[in-house]
């Protein structure tokens, strides 16, 4: 058997090692750089799922072909952790030459410096004469560009439409305001199969709240990055979505919980076929229904209060590094990337419904039906929305887990509205002020 | 052969010429040295020296993109008046104290049902050990996850077995945790090996002679089998103690990174991750490791501390 000395040494010097390595460590990113030469080598980086990313890596491969001497190094990653991912790059001085951004993240990222002024290729490398005018002005942030929006997308209703059908009903008016749509689902529970829910629980969706918020005439966020919201707000809303849970109309706080712990487009309640109703951003549209059998329809989030609550955001920019040395090449790709005829094919309307005129024309009729649905959709409906001008404040990512956090509470421990909604106001609070 | 066997050996070779004898020790000194370098430079390059920052960043706000700033204990103190913080510790706790001596308790138990010289015993030791390298890792997460799920294999079984409204293992917050715990008892692979080893060390005739003696199965595992293992017992427990405060991968994956069901999967790690990279609170993150180092340390203090009460080593034995 061992000794007791040779023991306590090997044993006291492993636990050592075991305990200081791991945690104590910094992680490294992906080293940064690109070569100098005429040979160019970019980094692109993006957040998303499977068909998003062979149709972005087709792009570049068609890029790659035309412009010999440019290549390109993919990075991609789920939502989850790809700020994280970001973060640790740009704090090893290597982020990617181009990456995709958000509109939660563009007023953080610019405020640190951390992108390109891209305003001297507009108009020139990059043609945005024909662009979109609220998705122009979302990636113009105190008058230089910053990001260009790869499309345009409005949160809203999704439906499973074949459903609907079969239970002998229509899908709701488009003026449904939320008191419609609660006695709508009540009256659609009655008529679907066992263990199909009415709607799912998207209580705890920062998008969707800000919809909530807006119609009342305000904004989520102050100018300054403060909160615009008051814990009254986050009751009512809270409360109107427990209302719908006690009579059995959305589905169970566990499930919304397994939906949340998924975070994938197959988890969610409405492509398992588990509830007819969800509530989430417009390009969606055609990612769920890629993945279902039953027909998805779509209509704008139930109104309420004086004005519109829904807005058109830039589902995604591309934005340039501020340390990038490469800044004409990155300005031809994404030109490349919004106006070639090719591209914008194999693209269609994946990351929402594209701002240049002259593209939404070009692929409307190589569109899928369920695609031009989105275009008609927008088309329809962009005119009654109200844009957003303020930005996301550093810590609306927290205060969106905060919010998740707030509504699960409810079903699942047993915590009343107020309570939520009071700690939920605490939370945001202290993501913001830290 | 003992180190000075060995040194008696070496000398008299060394013995003819003194003085030579002095520069060989001091070449072969730098020679060691120069063997350890690569390893030595690794070891201020990248553990010591990031220990060091950690621990100085521990006590600035650092936000990873903009410079330090010096807030002295401020970190620490809000720490304690942090309720997510707080939770992070009764979660980490309850996990590190129910799962390790579960996991030890099983391990023990099927290194001795292995050790009795079964049929096909190289096949069983094989395939107990895979969960425990496997254990850790993305994969066996995602498939816990699967498994546990509402409409999973898990509940399938039970439901075969008559159990029709088993609860929702990985999404009520009164049971996540313990589908994690789970999880980590499964992994028993490692400590089981370590035992099996100690196992086949005890000498027959102790059993050959208690048995003689008239001494039944239980008597026989508390008076020889048990007090001859407990410095493996101990060994286990240090090492699987500190990987338990540590663990992070099924939390995160399991919980999609967010530690829920409303908070109820969130091991200290997972916030420590959650505050430095989701909420770039650096510093933050910096002071909670520190923390854990500190607990970690005295947690295995004790256990050693504790050992010269409960752990045999025959060496000893009068």
């Amino acid at each position: 058997m061992l000794s007791r000395r040779d023991f306590l040494r090997t044993g006291a010097a492993a636990s050592a090692a075991a305990a200081a390595i791991p945690i104590l460590d910094a992680c490294s990113g992906v080293a940064g750089g690109s070569g100098g030469g005429s040979a160019v080598k970019l980094q692109l980086a993006w957040w998303g799922g499977n068909d998003r990313a062979k149709r972005t890596q087709q792009v570049v491969s068609l890029f790659e072909k035309k412009h010999k001497k440019v290549t390109f190094a993919n990075q991609f990653s789920a939502w989850d952790g790809y700020w994280q991912k970001l973060d640790t790059e740009a704090a090893g001085g290597g982020l990617p030459d181009i990456l995709q951004m958000d509109m939660g993240y563009i007023g953080q990222y610019t405020k640190r410096d951390q992108l390109f002024d891209m305003s001297k290729y507009q108009g020139k490398t990059i043609s945005l004469d024909d662009f979109d005018k609220s998705q122009l002005q979302q990636g113009t942030v105190d008058g230089k560009l910053y990001g260009v929006s790869l499309g345009g997308n409005i949160a809203a209703t999704l439906y499973n439409q074949t459903m609907i059908e079969k239970a002998g009903m229509t899908p709701p008016a488009p003026t449904t305001t939320w008191e419609q749509f609660a006695s709508y689902l009540s009256k659609l529970s009655k008529k679907l199969p066992h263990g199909v829910y009415a709607a799912d629980d998207t209580s705890g969706e920062i998008p969707e709240f800000e919809t909530w918020v807006r119609q009342s005439g305000k904004e989520l966020w102050t100018s300054d990055g403060k909160i615009a919201f008051t814990e009254n707000d986050v009751r009512e809303w809270l409360q109107y979505w427990a209302d719908l849970r006690k009579s059995g109309l959305i589905i169970t706080g566990s499930m919304a919980a397994a939906e949340a712990q998924d975070g994938t487009n197959q988890g969610t309640v409405l492509v398992k076929g588990k509830a007819v109703f969800t509530s989430t951003w417009s390009n969606f549209l055609g990612q769920y229904q890629i993945l279902m059998k039953d027909k998805v329809g779509m209509m704008r989030n139930p109104l309420g209060g004086k004005q519109a609550g829904d807005y058109v955001k830039a589902s995604q920019l591309w934005s340039t590094s501020a340390k990038t040395e490469q800044s004409s090449d990155i300005a031809q790709f994404i030109d490349f990337f919004i106006h070639d005829p090719a591209a914008v094919k194999i693209l269609g309307l994946e990351r929402g419904v594209p701002g240049s005129a002259k593209t939404r024309a070009l692929i409307k009729p190589t569109l899928k039906p369920y695609d031009a649905a989105q275009i008609d959709f927008f088309d329809n409906n962009s005119g009654k929305t109200r844009p957003k001008t303020v930005l996301d404040p550093a810590g609306s990512g927290p205060i969106g887990d905060a919010m998740t956090r707030a509504a699960q509470s409810i079903p699942l421990s047993g915590k009343s509205v107020a309570s939520a909604a009071a700690k939920f106001m605490e939370d945001a609070q202290k993501a913001l002020s830290s | 052969m003992t180190a000075a066997q060995l040194r008696d050996q070496a000398t008299p070779s060394a013995k003819p010429a003194k003085r030579r004898g002095m520069t060989q020790r001091r070449r072969e000194a730098i020679a060691g040295y120069v063997f350890i370098l690569p390893w030595l430079l690794g070891a201020i390059g990248l553990t010591l020296g990031p220990m060091a920052a950690s621990l100085w960043l521990s006590f600035t706000r650092y936000d990873l993109l903009s410079a330090p700033k010096w807030i002295g204990v401020q970190n620490y103190v809000n720490l304690f008046a942090d309720d997510r913080y707080l939770k992070s510790v009764r979660v980490t706790l309850v996990y590190v104290c129910v799962s390790v001596p579960l996991k030890l308790a099983f391990a023990l138990l099927l290194a001795m049902l292995l050790n009795r010289g079964l049929r096909g015993l190289n096949l069983y030791r094989a395939a107990f050990y895979v969960p425990s390298l496997l254990g850790s890792s993305v994969a066996i997460a995602i498939l816990w996850r699967q498994l546990f799920d509402s409409d999973g294999v898990v509940d399938k079984i039970l439901s075969g077995l008559g159990w029709h409204n088993p609860p929702d293992w990985l999404t009520d917050p009164h049971y996540a945790l313990s589908t994690l715990i789970i999880l980590a008892v499964w992994e028993f692979g490692s400590p089981m090996i370590i035992f099996l080893a100690g196992l086949r060390q005890i000498p027959r005739e102790f059993y050959e002679a208690a048995r003689v003696d008239g001494a039944g199965i239980m008597p026989q595992f508390f008076k020889i089998t048990l007090p001859l293992l407990t410095p493996l017992v101990l060994f286990n427990l240090v090492l699987q103690l500190i990987g338990s405060f540590q663990a992070f991968t099924p939390a995160y994956v399991v919980s999609g990174g967010s530690g829920g069901p409303v908070d109820s999967t969130l091991f200290y790690t997972l916030y420590l991750y959650q505050q430095s990279f989701g909420n770039l609170h650096m510093g933050y993150g910096a002071a909670m490791a520190w923390i854990l180092l500190v607990v970690i340390a005295i947690f295995t203090g004790g256990v050693f501390f504790s050992s010269r009460y409960w752990v045999f080593y025959m060496d000893q034995a009068r």
